[in-house]
């Protein structure tokens, strides 16, 4: 924030564009401040000692770009981008009884970016560019896909979902920069063929799920046990991470050739990839489980070795996107996504008898035990997953709306998303619905715009065939060159009993964003 | 002397007069006329007479509010109007120079090109349906969609269409390059929002300037013009890149992509929708520089010639906006000159305009003023063009639009918008124009 203050009062250059420039024009500044709130329509009772107030979050961002030009000659450049975010969430230390739910450790790491090499410094990479050849060398976002709302191919970066969630912010706000090295070189084959690699020596970052207690989380922890277990498995599982860069084993790569067959571009992809998420080990993640309980809800941190292990996967996908002239007049894109090998837990579904060994906790023995829960896990197994995902994009002319509104047509994208697990068994541990070998998500985003661009509505609706979803309206006003308010509700719905468990039922919300772009 | 060397000798001067009177029958109107121009004056002589007459007492008179009226006459109704109501449109005074008339010439490339092909040009005696309508016989230039020809098609027009070809043939010089820096200004609420897009441009048919002249090879799409357009304002669209590429063929619709910044993807923009505005402008995809769209997409009907007074040697530093929420220019410098006025209706049902008329200078063939009306019948946006004179790189005149405004008549909102820093007729390389161009200029 203080340097963003020094830039300010440097008198710089006479601004043309929207970024401060220095050096000539070497060095260009931009970025934006911005607040974000969300106020929680109703908090049920089971979470209600633990708010003095319906806000959710109160979460504040300074994000500052540059982009300087290092060198550039003829046909060789090089330039350095970078990308700061730092954000500082206010309401865990203004809503005291929020600010008890969390342990201090916790609330640290949410209030703020964890680590200074880590989370403020999203983007950071050299961009060297000579003929036909790029290379890219830093921290980096990658977009593979071409969807909205729900990843099918674009699999390369993680997100944190901590404070927002992707009806709300788009999915390049959520994701987490990845230190690589990037390639690309276009090549005078037919077809503009562009090949594209990606290499990751040993960055690997989790994916950042929702923290209990917290907004998006489930209840507080230290609440009731099956909702701190949460806590536990996410702690844990951080504990037992790849660690950065210690490892060559940690390395995950990819390579993508794009190109275009007469109307059609296209893209095809091969990802050798760490899973986001760990898979449960069938004796030791029951061990954790079992002394988390024999500690009443309190347990943190691992007591057995690599509970959770991380497994790696392969993918190859395919992109594509062309504008059809003829029938739909519109656009329409796609992903298609052959998972190789995702790994699944498997859980005692058919409630038998498991035998857990002993293991040390607490300076004692605990166990054996003889079990048979239906949530405890059974074993890995590698599945193959089938998924695709369609977009129709169009702008629709609706004369009695245009008549009113400069003969402004709408936007309107509807997009199905499907996938199926292939030879599935009962027993998978999958989120979607119990014993189901596939899912179905469908999405329609309308977008108005009013008063010359300076007003648009978006209305999102997502709608999950297991019988849940959201609908998330969406108003923003931006009538200069600075500021910027969006105000909007998100209300999410389960038509199913045990769907309406999990985190995000209860979230009904509105939400309001200031931002000033500099 | 005898009689018969009499006869000889009056007969050899009857012969050398005969020769001398033939002779000067030939040569008296090679010396005695000027040789017809390639593309003649909008002005007679005597028509010429006249004009310096009268700018005996016009030029140089800054013409404002209250002075409009004496020379309504040779302006579009809908400027004469704005121009009444300044405050309306956020200016304490809306006024213009009153320039003498000069004759516009393009390069000598241009020219030598409309010298070698108009000769040839005609029209498809086919026609060919599209997915907008259909293109009549005679419509479609031959030699258009092969790149075959350059200049213009038809420098004495004799009908409305011939006239729209005219228009779309000006490749000026070539290739260039441009800042636009536009405002979007609602003078009610004294909003202003800024753009500011650096801009390239390259034709890569009917070239007259820079080599490979006539058309770029190998050209298997048969492209007939790029853009690449990088937003630099306003700061949430900062760095979004744009490429348009439009097609000799009318059965081809352009194609566009964009690199958005804020997702980090190229996309592929929808153009089926031509009549949506732009970003909350006053005009939309086919209103760019007065009309870019293809030429076949319209029916024309010529309806007048007049003596009019537009920009055509328009200085752009004289271009100003006096009030910070004003609307439209001050400070045009308009000559009196011949416009051609052109009824435009589209062929696509529904279309956004129910008309449009166009107003063409017959030396330019650029379109110096429009006025679009509303599917109502109403009168909805004015543009005018403020063309103007530069120079290339290689110190060829260039006939360049330095500056327009759109204005929405019934919602009185305006968009002023100059080029900056045009530079013309330097070489570009065709892979600027390719989507991975797109991707390298953005993150």
């Amino acid at each position: 924030m203080l340097l963003t203050l020094f830039i300010f009062s440097l008198s710089g250059e006479k601004k043309s564009n929207a970024a401060i420039g220095y050096l000539d024009g070497r060095l260009l500044l931009k970025g934006n401040f911005e607040t974000f709130w969300i106020v929680r329509t109703y908090i049920p009772g089971k979470e209600r000692e633990w708010h003095n107030s319906n806000v959710g979050l109160l979460q504040n961002t300074a994000r500052f770009e540059t982009f300087y030009t290092m060198l550039q000659k003829e046909d060789f450049s090089i330039n350095l981008q970078s990308i700061i975010r730092y954000y500082y969430e206010a309401i865990t230390d203004l809503d005291r009884e929020m600010h008890n739910a969390l342990p201090a450790g916790i609330r640290r790491e949410y209030k703020t970016p964890s680590y200074f090499h880590d989370d403020p410094l999203n983007e950071f990479y050299f961009d060297i560019i000579k003929g036909s050849w790029n290379v890219r060398v830093g921290k980096q976002l990658v977009s593979w896909g071409e969807t909205a709302l729900r990843r099918t191919t674009d699999l390369v970066n993680p997100t944190d979902q901590r404070y927002s969630t992707s009806g709300i912010t788009p999915f390049e706000d959520l994701k987490i920069g990845l230190w690589m090295l990037r390639t690309y070189y276009q090549s005078p084959l037919p077809g503009n063929l562009l090949f594209e690699t990606i290499f990751v020596p040993g960055d690997f970052q989790l994916l950042r799920l929702s923290v209990p207690g917290t907004n998006w989380g489930k209840g507080k922890i230290g609440s009731p046990i099956p909702d701190n277990r949460m806590h536990m498995m996410q702690s844990t599982w951080k504990e037992e991470a790849p660690r950065r860069l210690r490892s060559i084993s940690n390395y995950q790569w990819g390579m993508r050739v794009r190109g275009q067959i007469g109307v059609v571009d296209w893209s095809l992809q091969y990802l050798d990839w760490i899973d986001w998420l760990p898979m449960g080990h069938p004796i030791r993640a029951n061990q954790q489980v079992i002394a988390f309980m024999t500690s009443g809800g309190t347990l943190d941190h691992s007591i057995v070795h690599d509970p959770w292990l991380y497994k790696r996967s392969k993918h190859v996908g395919a992109n594509f996107q062309w504008f059809d002239e003829k029938f739909f007049r519109g656009v329409i894109r796609g992903e298609v996504a052959y998972h190789i090998g995702q790994h699944f837990n498997t859980t005692n579904v058919e409630g038998k008898m498991l035998h857990i060994p002993a293991f040390k906790f607490n300076g004692t023995v605990q166990g054996p035990y003889d079990l048979d829960q239906k949530t405890l896990l059974t074993g890995i197994k590698e599945k193959d997953v089938f998924a695709y995902a369609l977009a129709f994009d169009r702008r629709v002319a609706w004369p009695w709306l245009m008549q009113y509104n400069k003969g402004r047509t709408f936007a309107c994208n509807v997009q199905i998303f499907q996938d199926w697990i292939l030879k599935h068994e009962r027993a998978l541990d999958t989120q979607r619905g119990k014993g189901d070998r596939n899912s179905t998500a469908l999405s329609l985003m309308l977008q108005f715009d009013w008063l010359d661009m300076t007003v648009m509505t978006t209305y999102t609706g997502y709608y999950d065939t297991t019988g849940t979803g959201y609908n998330c309206l969406d108003l923003f006003y931006g009538a200069d060159d600075h500021w910027r308010f969006s105000v909007g509700s998100m209300f999410f719905y389960s038509f199913v009993s045990w769907k309406k468990e999990p985190a995000q039922f209860d979230k009904d919300c509105f939400y309001f964003k200031v931002k000033y772009e500099w | 002397m005898n009689f018969m060397v009499k006869i000889k000798i009056k007969g050899h001067s009857i012969l050398y007069l005969t020769l001398w009177v033939l002779f000067l029958s030939l040569t008296v109107p090679v010396f005695g006329q000027e040789p017809e121009e390639i593309i003649p004056p909008c002005f007679t002589e005597s028509e010429l007479a006249k004009v310096k007459e009268w700018e005996k007492t016009w030029v140089g008179k800054k013409v404002n509010s209250a002075m409009v009226d004496q020379v309504k006459d040779f302006l579009p109704d809908t400027l004469v109007k704005m121009m009444k109501e300044p405050k309306k449109w956020g200016a304490k005074d809306l006024w213009f120079e009153v320039v003498p008339y000069r004759y516009s010439e393009p390069s000598k490339g241009f020219l030598e090109a409309t010298k070698k092909y108009s000769p040839l040009s005609k029209f498809e005696p086919e026609g060919f349906k599209t997915s907008w309508g259909e293109v009549a016989p005679n419509e479609f230039l031959a030699g258009y969609l092969e790149g075959e020809i350059a200049g213009f098609p038809f420098p004495k027009p004799k009908t409305a269409l011939e006239m729209v070809w005219n228009y779309d043939s000006l490749t000026q010089g070539d290739n260039r390059t441009l800042a636009v820096s536009g405002t979007n200004v609602n003078p009610r609420t004294g909003s202003v929002r800024n753009a500011y897009q650096p801009q390239t441009y390259m034709y890569w048919t009917g070239r007259t300037d820079v080599p490979p002249l006539l058309k770029i090879e190998p050209n298997k799409k048969r492209i007939r013009q790029t853009l690449f357009m990088v937003i630099l304002k306003p700061a949430d669209n900062y760095g979004n890149c744009f490429l348009d590429i439009w097609y000799c063929d009318p059965r081809k619709e352009n194609d566009s992509y964009s690199w958005m910044a804020a997702y980090r993807r190229i996309r592929k923009l929808s153009t089926s929708q031509r009549g949506d505005s732009i970003d909350g402008n006053d005009q939309n995809f086919s209103d760019g520089w007065g009309y870019t769209d293809q030429k076949n997409r319209n029916t024309y009907k010529f309806l007048e010639t007049r003596d009019m007074l537009a920009c055509r040697h328009q200085d752009p530093t004289a271009l100003v906006s006096e009030e910070k929420a004003q609307a439209f220019f001050s400070g045009q410098q308009r000559e009196r000159c011949k416009l051609h006025i052109v009824e435009a209706v589209n062929k696509e049902k529904g279309y956004v305009y129910s008309k449009e008329i166009w107003y063409l200078d017959g030396e330019t063939w650029q379109m110096p003023y429009k006025v679009c009306w509303d599917r109502q019948g109403r009168p909805w946006r004015f543009f005018e063009a403020n063309v103007g004179h530069s120079k290339s790189i290689q110190g060829n005149p260039v006939i360049f639009v330095v500056g327009y405004t759109f204005v929405d008549i019934q919602r009185i909102h305006g968009c002023p918008n100059c080029f900056k820093d045009p530079q013309f007729g330097m070489e570009l390389k065709t892979d600027m124009f390719t989507t991975q161009s797109l991707q390298r200029s953005g993150y």
